[in-house]
């Protein structure tokens, strides 16, 4: 390993060890890092700026007590992303979704009258149309690279449920896109 | 652009677009408002365990809904009206045995105190709830033999499953029951420590009591964390429990529950063993919620009957063992809610229902994972 890789193993692991015991420094080391990263993949799965801006807050004031069960293991980010993939699927699980639910009609008429522009406000209203079991596994595998087997596993779904999801989620896109 | 492309071509162009997707800007304070909720004491409890989330948005409000009831006490009263007939009752016997319980939250009220008994009611769903039943008992045509609940420690674990692809398995729950007086009167005391109260430590127990009603308007108003301190207050004109002792807790739960339906499966194992089940026995039982004028019209009905019938004997096995058990039935058949009761202690092992949500069908299931019994 080269010395300036060695150098950032270690200031990661020493400013693990010290959020982990509650150091607010290291954990701001921490958010500086990754906080961009949470908060991207809380986005992209809820489609929401506020439910994501919540869970950004929500993964940072856990983390410290959290890192108790980080083994070390493939590396921090890629713990610290599976934790924020969780957090969020059990937020948008206990979360009530009615407005959501409401606007969609609306959403999926815009969405569909886009005529397939894959601008960032066709592509986000379109996410945010799709129903969320479909719009999580298409994140997870597309966006996140997360494989069928990883998705069902933590999903509690069959690996074959996940891929006709995604399919699905592929296609109600394509749709909602204006693919016609 | 093109509007007929191959499929790869446009799974290329959507993960593509979706990938350059990013959030708004995190507001600038992020981090400093972290830091300030974390220096009031706050915790979260990150899904850091490697077990199945259960998701489904068309689902999503049940499973939200029945976790709440299944892993929480929220504020539940049971008050026991028993009676051969099926019939209605709509109001309660004065003959009551009246079991009360409620959670007091452990969550973090530090520096401020919510006022809102629907946020309590939220918070405290994982939280520490407390029991304790009362005599008189019923002098009605069903004998309830309160001896027969035994005092000790029962863990339950529930798994909520809406059809193949979607299971839940919650947090154990362990509920500790012990026997205690009330007003010169034996009476049961109950002590549930949730998900992250890994412990409860019950150091004193006042009740008082300024007049004959039944507990079951007992209500709670006062709750205190973190570690170190717990104070419960059931409160109403008539009753008074005041707890004090400290609880061992990992931190707070993070998720708001919504009140909703009644939990009934916890409340079970406290009314269930003193009811003389035995081959073709049936009656019912009246449960109500404490309603406390504030809580007013948190509840659809304050007052749910519920009737019991005992439909066989069963052999089951469960975490806790393998148990020869009646299986009593729960309503009327049609609403698949069963129990399996322990034929010799009367320790219910396992409650399994279903709910109906249009097309939808839920399934809860709560499984005893350990028992033990104190000899007092």
């Amino acid at each position: 390993m080269p010395l300036s890789e060695d150098i950032a193993a270690v200031t990661e692991r020493t400013q693990l060890e010290q959020a982990a015991r509650g150091s607010a420094d290291a954990l701001a080391g921490l958010f500086e890092l990754h906080a961009a990263m949470v908060h991207r993949v809380a986005y992209r799965l809820t489609m929401s700026a506020d439910d994501a801006e919540d869970i950004v807050q929500d993964v940072f004031i856990g983390l410290p007590e959290a890192l108790a069960a980080y083994s070390g293991d493939g590396g921090f980010a890629a713990w610290l992303r599976k934790v924020t993939v969780r957090t969020t699927l059990m937020r948008m699980r206990s979360s009530r979704r009615r407005a959501a639910t409401a606007i969609r009609a609306e959403s999926e008429k815009e969405a569909a009258m886009s005529n397939f522009l894959l601008d960032r406000m066709a592509i986000a209203t379109a996410l945010a149309a799709l129903p969320s079991e479909l719009r999580i596994v298409f994140m997870l595998a597309d966006i996140e690279g997360y494989t069928h087997a990883d998705i069902g596993g933590l999903l509690g779904i069959r690996t074959g449920t996940s891929e006709v999801r995604l399919h699905r989620a592929r296609r109600k896109l394509r749709a909602l896109l204006g693919d016609r | 652009m093109t509007h007929r492309l191959d499929d790869e071509a446009v799974t290329r162009e959507l993960r593509d677009a979706v990938a350059g997707l990013e959030p708004p800007a995190l507001a600038p304070d992020t981090f400093a408002r972290i830091a300030a909720r974390r220096a009031n004491g706050e915790r979260f409890v990150l899904a850091t365990v490697d077990a199945p989330v259960s998701m489904s948005s068309r689902r999503l409000n049940l499973v939200a809904g029945t976790l709440a009831a299944l892993a929480a006490m929220v504020i539940i009263g049971v008050a026991l009206n028993l009676r051969r007939d099926s019939g209605a009752n709509e109001t309660p016997s004065p003959n009551l045995l009246a079991i009360s319980s409620a959670d007091s939250a452990c969550a973090d009220f530090s520096g401020t105190r919510d006022s809102s008994l629907l946020r309590h009611l939220m918070i405290s769903a994982f939280g520490v709830s407390a029991a304790c039943g009362a005599v008189p008992m019923p002098t009605g045509p069903i004998a309830y033999v309160a001896a027969q609940i035994l005092p000790g420690t029962f863990t339950y674990r529930g798994l909520s499953i809406t059809d193949e692809a979607f299971t839940s398995v919650h947090a154990p729950t362990s509920i500790t029951i012990s026997r205690t007086t009330w007003k010169g009167t034996p009476a049961l005391l109950a002590v549930r420590a949730g998900a992250l109260v890994t412990g409860v430590h019950l150091d004193s127990l006042i009740v008082s009591a300024s007049g004959p009603a039944a507990l079951y308007f007992a209500s709670w108003y006062t709750t205190q964390h973190p570690m170190g301190s717990i104070h419960a207050a059931f409160d109403s004109s008539s009753v008074t429990i005041v707890m004090k002792g400290h609880l061992d807790s990992a931190a707070t739960f993070p998720y708001q529950m919504k009140s909703g339906q009644l939990p009934f499966g916890f409340a079970l194992p406290l009314v269930v063993p003193a009811l003389p089940l035995a081959k073709g026995w049936h009656g019912v039982i009246d449960i109500a919620p404490p309603i406390h004028p504030r809580a007013a019209g948190l509840f659809l009905k304050p007052w749910e009957s519920m009737a019991l019938r005992v439909v066989g004997r069963e052999r089951i096995t469960v975490a806790a063992g393998t148990f020869d058990c009646w299986k009593v039935q729960v309503g009327e058949p049609e609403d698949k809610s069963l129990m399996w009761v322990d034929a010799s202690t009367h320790v219910v092992i396992r409650s399994q229902t279903t709910h109906r949500f249009g097309d939808t069908s839920f399934e809860d299931q709560v499984d005893l994972q350990r028992m033990i019994l104190i000899t007092q």
